[in-house]
């Protein structure tokens, strides 16, 4: 027995490297009142926002440390996983933005994906490795939550540190197969599982490396029904997701919902022509206002679900979040409706 | 006893000017002759009987009030969500219709077909001036489309001038949003800048590729409306100072209504476009003083900015032939118990100076309500601070985390 604890001591002490924080800790109710002035942070305008605190190793906070920080970064990382599977996954891997030296400043890095409550990171944690170039944003309004997620996502990207270290130094480390992992997931909800496990259950990756290392994924506090233009440029963002959304049921609480008219206008305005709203709700009646909404609003169109088949981001949106996940467990519907931003009829 | 301040004042591009207090209003011509008003009046000076308007209730506060461009249409708004469309030939009511929301800004669109109407919920309606089936979508006419809308409060609506018109819109969240009009569902731009509400936005022919707003943050602010690119600041402080130095401005007293009255601070209360002056001109809370900001040559920059005083803290302007007109706070004996103070200033070469005749006929036109006691007139920051900096310490309301 003091044999066991020694090696177990033993072993925490050498694991004092990341942690992943757990769930339990940073439980906090799900409604919350957006009309109320919360002090929160955000910038004047886009340009103002500083995105290397987020992403770190995307934007430099000063022009000098590029030079030096480009050098870093390509010794420190391996510039495509050896795995054979890399045809399936879009593009090149684990490759970064200005520290690459490809990028002049002028063509900084910007947020492309936004998940609009994002809750605990289910599904950024889950899309990251596919398109692992390209930067998304979770965006959740209670403190406690993104709290979890900030440092969920720093403890995944040291994760990734380690084990880059120690594959640079011989050991045999692979990396995810992020296709098979995902259908590992689904075939999972079929599954009793024990609450307490799936309150640990992390989707994110520690024991192999990831494309995009996790570096390409953050998480803000922020209310995005008052404050989406401050972050966002116009026609800046490629996907936007709502997943899960708080139904607000109450009739004069329906303005807070965060499909609106008032909201489409503005995340018409974030999304660039061509870019897609991914909405996904187990709640029939939200998910009945969302489309009304939606189909009457001129400048969205929906997606036929046979273009969506081929939407690598599908799966995801659909089984990665905690909140599907429950829906699965419980055998609930879920409802889903994906509209593209189009050019407005009226200026034909 | 006491009479009301004026604190609306709108005028037309053909030189109506209507002053509003309380319920009532009254309308004079170019000349400050009255024509009608909501407060009986019977004959004016020269025996031509002032016309009588049907006003709202009263204790029903007018909150906004416009003209159309075009001059033939009146409106207001009030405190119990009546909205009154006046025909400006006759004075008669056109039309009379209570909105869901209570309304804080209005302005009529380009054509003077519609009425905006801006709520405190952040929603703008459109509203169709005719009774008749001219509605283009064929709406039910007596119900207001919406047109657009913020998560935050309104605090004016206007509309561009030129080819293409935007309508633009601005609110509590420091905000200026530019929409194509009248497919305003898609925004053309935001204008962000401003660190506090944002009070006032106009617009002129003369300069039709940009506007101009004024804010709580102490800033009147010039942007070029197709990109929502901001092309100059003015800081206010460093013009208006020298009031609160002078002991001319004052501040005012911490209280439970508006703990930030004992700063000093520049709130701005009206910006207002001058097709005569080739200027916008703007009056801020508690300063006595006009701000005159000429437009440049290149129709995208402020050239020398001038600053006119005036004899009190201002409750609003508004632009004339010749220059504008101002209303008071009550500051003597005299408007607080007779008549509110209102003054009209003409530019002559390179000065302002009160121009005596349109005061004294304004004088003898504009009568505004009695009271029992004296006036207030509320800050505009008292809705404008973002409530979590009036909460006094330790007085939380329901927290949205527990």
């Amino acid at each position: 027995m003091a044999g066991e604890q020694k090696a177990s001591v033993a072993v925490e002490a050498q694991q004092q490297g990341p942690k992943l924080p757990q769930k339990r800790y940073f439980r906090q109710r799900a409604h919350v009142n957006i009309f109320n002035d919360i002090p929160l942070e955000y910038p004047v305008r886009p340009s103002e926002e500083d995105w290397s605190k987020l992403y770190p190793a995307y934007f430099r906070s000063t022009p000098d440390d590029t030079q030096a920080a480009q050098t870093a970064s390509e010794t420190k990382r391996p510039i495509s996983p050896t795995s054979a599977n890399d045809s399936d996954q879009e593009g090149p891997q684990a490759k970064r933005g200005p520290g690459n030296g490809s990028m002049s400043a002028d063509k900084m890095a910007q947020v492309e994906f936004a998940d609009i409550g994002c809750g605990y990171g289910g599904l950024l944690v889950a899309l990251a490795p596919l398109y692992p170039n390209t930067l998304m944003v979770g965006m959740e309004i209670r403190t406690k939550v993104v709290g979890y997620l900030q440092r969920r996502i720093v403890a995944l990207r040291g994760f990734q540190d380690d084990l880059v270290r120690r594959k640079d130094a011989g050991e045999s480390i692979e990396w995810v197969d992020v296709r098979s992992k995902l259908k590992q997931e689904i075939d999972a909800l079929s599954k009793p599982l024990d609450p307490d496990a799936e309150e640990l259950h992390d989707n994110g990756e520690t024991d192999r490396l990831v494309p995009g290392h996790y570096e390409n994924i953050a998480a803000m506090r922020i209310n995005c029904q008052k404050y989406l233009p401050n972050f966002f440029n116009k026609a800046q963002l490629s996907k936007i997701f709502i997943l899960f959304a708080d139904p607000h049921f109450k009739r004069r609480k329906h303005k807070a919902r965060i499909i609106s008219t008032t909201m489409l206008a503005e995340y018409a305005y974030v999304l660039r022509t061509g870019g897609i709203i991914y909405m996904i709700t187990d709640v029939k009646d939200l998910y009945d206002w969302n489309v009304k909404h939606l189909d009457a609003f001129p400048l969205f169109e929906r997606i036929s679900d046979e273009e969506l088949e081929n939407d690598p981001a599908i799966p995801c949106v659909v089984n990665s979040t905690e909140e599907g996940k429950k829906v699965a467990r419980n055998k609930g519907n879920k409802y889903l409706a994906c509209y593209r931003r189009i050019e407005d009829p009226a200026e034909q | 006893m006491a009479v009301f301040p004026v604190t609306i004042i709108e005028s037309s591009p053909q030189g109506l000017m209507a002053f509003v207090a309380e319920s009532d209003f009254t309308v004079t011509d170019s000349a400050g002759k009255a024509i009608a008003s909501t407060i009986d009046m019977g004959a004016s000076s020269d025996d031509a009987a002032v016309a009588k308007i049907e006003g709202p209730e009263s204790k029903e506060a007018i909150r906004a009030a416009c003209f159309s461009r075009n001059g033939a249409l009146f409106a207001v708004c009030t405190n119990e969500k009546a909205i009154l469309i006046y025909e400006t030939a006759s004075w008669s009511l056109k039309r009379r219709l209570v909105s869901e929301k209570r309304t804080n800004a209005l302005c009529f669109d380009p054509e003077s077909k519609y009425l905006i109407t801006g709520d405190k919920f952040g929603d703008c309606h459109r509203i169709s001036v005719d009774n008749s089936n001219d509605n283009d979508n064929g709406n039910d006419n007596d119900k207001p489309e919406i047109l657009l809308g913020h998560v935050s409060i309104l605090c004016s609506v206007g509309f561009s001038y030129g080819s293409k018109p935007y309508i633009l819109t601005c609110d509590r969240d420091e905000k200026l949003r530019v929409s194509k009009y009248p497919n305003a569902y898609n925004i053309q731009a935001f204008g962000l800048g401003h660190r506090e509400f944002v009070t006032s936005v106009a617009t002129a022919p003369f300069a039709s590729e940009i506007a101009v707003t004024g804010a709580g943050d102490g800033t009147v602010r010039l942007w070029r409306l197709e990109t929502g690119e901001l092309l100059q600041t003015v800081e206010l402080d460093s013009l208006m100072r020298k009031y609160y130095e002078s002991g001319k401005a004052k501040c005012g007293e911490n209280t439970r209504e508006d703990r930030t009255a004992a700063t000093q601070r520049y709130g701005v209360l009206r910006v207002r476009s001058s097709e005569s002056l080739r200027s916008f001109v703007a009056v801020v809370e508690r300063i006595p003083a006009v701000l005159v900001l000429p437009i440049g040559d290149d129709l995208i920059s402020f050239g020398e900015p001038v600053l006119v005083d005036i004899e009190a803290a201002p409750t609003d302007v508004a632009t004339t032939e010749d220059g504008f007109v101002v209303s008071f706070e009550p500051h003597t004996a005299a408007n607080q118990e007779e008549a509110p103070a209102i003054v009209a200033y003409k530019k002559n070469s390179a000065d302002y100076a009160v121009d005596d005749a349109l005061t004294d006929s304004l004088a003898s036109s504009v009568a505004t309500p009695q009271t029992v006691k004296q006036v207030h007139v509320p800050s505009i920051f008292v809705w404008g601070n973002k409530q979590f900096l009036e909460r006094p310490q330790g007085e939380e309301e329901e927290e949205h985390e527990e």
